[in-house]
């Protein structure tokens, strides 16, 4: 495995007959056995190793490889810690979210990423963790040094909140039924732009699925299953009762009421997937603020399993993400992780279902992408039409 | 799981562009997210875009816990 192919893809085919989508092959080369290498490693060191290779959502990874090593050894962290460790993951929910809507949907619309937002955003949000944990430990099993500087973490915030009113929300009042037609209509920001487009291409449902939710899963199941799954089929191809399901802000957010009355009147297709980003990017921006007079000086308890089992589950901005890891002597013997992808791009799940069946239009690939960009995965992706 | 392991900024091109090298391939990207890299950073890269710089000890960790990867793949 060169470097390059390290990071992997997920190559993504469509065959037309007449004008439909009758089939999508899709074929998932993400190198799902990395962590093969996290085997005979201390179980102290393993989050931080974790966090760097996994880089691309590192603070939900490295926090869930500290839980995992903290359930081994039945020692969770204590709550001041958790809740620093929930800014960070809600920072990290805001950039991958807030990219999307500047980055990304500009260029499904041909219109030229908001580089400068995402520079801007990404200086803000990307280090986060140096704001709470001088030391770096953020993701030390037992916790780190938090020592918060609410005044450098009260600037980022700010810092982002005029990014997201400048170049995302662009005045919208919500994104409720005629306030996010109206404000769709405007068409401020790209996000307003892309909804419209929808809309005037009467593709507000398009990809929807009866693929469900992600619903809550009963840990002990799950640990059970993952410790069954030797040859990694479950990992690669995650279904529960043996139903197809989809994670993510739709999965999250489809009980609040702007997403609810998206789902109501178009199903959960694009529409429904762009309203509940939408709606968790305002609701994480929320919350990260609500935390900062909850935030306090802490020292954590490095601790370290010696024996057992441990799992953890975190809600990513992807979608579902669980860790576990197997521990004997002081090192990690087994380390698995099942991500959101492979629930959202198994060749059956919730981007196939969503394609099959649909028109493809003047210009199918275009369409495949809205729902791809919409179900986000954390790999490049390549789109092929037959 | 998000995979991606820093690389080495060869060449800054204009228009935000940049060769990097990564495992002795070299590979053109994008540092436009990212504020003022310069030749000889790491730099974090993610479906043609440079994410985040990495200070080059932990990089040069990262890069040696990916070798341990390829070769245990083998």
């Amino acid at each position: 495995m060169t470097g390059w192919a390290a990071e992997g893809s997920i190559d993504i085919e469509l065959i037309l007959t007449t004008g439909m989508i009758t089939e999508v092959r899709i074929t998932n080369r993400r190198p799902l056995g990395a962590t093969a290498v996290l085997a005979g490693r201390p179980a102290a060191e393993v989050p931080e190793l974790v966090s760097r290779l996994f880089s691309v959502c590192r603070i939900a990874q490295g926090i869930a490889a500290a839980r995992a090593m903290e359930a081994a050894c039945g020692k969770p962290a204590d709550a001041a810690q958790e809740t620093a460790r929930q800014v960070l993951l809600l920072g990290e929910t805001v950039l991958e979210h807030a990219t999307r809507a500047v980055f990304d949907w500009p260029m499904l619309l041909g219109e030229a990423p908001a580089a400068g937002e995402v520079k801007a955003l990404r200086g803000a949000l990307t280090n986060l963790h140096r704001v709470l944990y001088p030391d770096g430990d953020w993701m030390c099993p037992g916790g780190g040094r938090l020592a918060p500087d609410l005044q450098a973490l009260a600037e980022r915030l700010a810092t982002v909140g005029a990014v997201l009113d400048r170049a995302v929300f662009g005045g919208a009042s919500g994104f409720d039924g005629p306030e996010r037609d109206d404000w769709a209509r405007q068409g401020r920001t790209a996000a307003a732009r892309l909804f419209a487009r929808l809309a005037a291409g009467g593709l507000e449902g398009f990809g929807a699925s009866e693929a469900a939710p992600l619903p809550v899963l009963s840990a002990p199941a799950l640990n059970a299953r993952m410790a069954a799954d030797r040859d990694g089929s479950f990992l690669a191809l995650p279904e529960w009762t043996g139903t197809v399901h989809h994670t993510g802000p739709l999965a999250r957010q489809a009980d609040s009421r702007a997403v609810a009355r998206a789902l109501a009147e178009h199903g959960c297709g694009v529409l429904a997937h762009g309203t509940a980003r939408l709606v968790e990017l305002v609701l994480s921006l929320r919350e990260m603020r609500d935390f900062c007079g909850t935030l306090c000086e802490h020292d954590g308890v490095p601790t370290a399993p010696a024996e057992g089992c441990g799992l953890a589950i975190v809600e990513a901005a992807r979608g579902r993400l669980v860790h576990r890891a197997e521990v004997q002597e002081g090192n990690v013997t087994r380390y698995q992780i099942l991500a959101p992808t492979e629930w959202n791009f198994r060749p059956d799940g919730a981007l196939a279902r969503g394609l099959i069946g649909r028109p493809g239009g003047d210009d199918p690939a275009w369409r495949a992408r809205l729902l791809v960009t919409a179900l986000d995965p954390c790999v490049a992706f390549s789109l092929r039409v037959s | 799981m998000c995979l991606a392991l820093p690389a080495r900024v060869l060449t800054l091109l204009p228009d935000d562009l940049a060769v990097v090298e990564l495992g002795g391939v070299s590979k053109e990207i994008s540092v436009a997210l990212v504020e003022e890299v310069v030749v000889g950073d790491y730099v974090i890269v993610h479906v043609g875009y440079a994410l985040s710089k990495v200070d080059p000890a932990e990089a040069e960790k990262t890069l040696a816990l990916f070798a341990e990867m390829s070769e245990a793949a083998q």
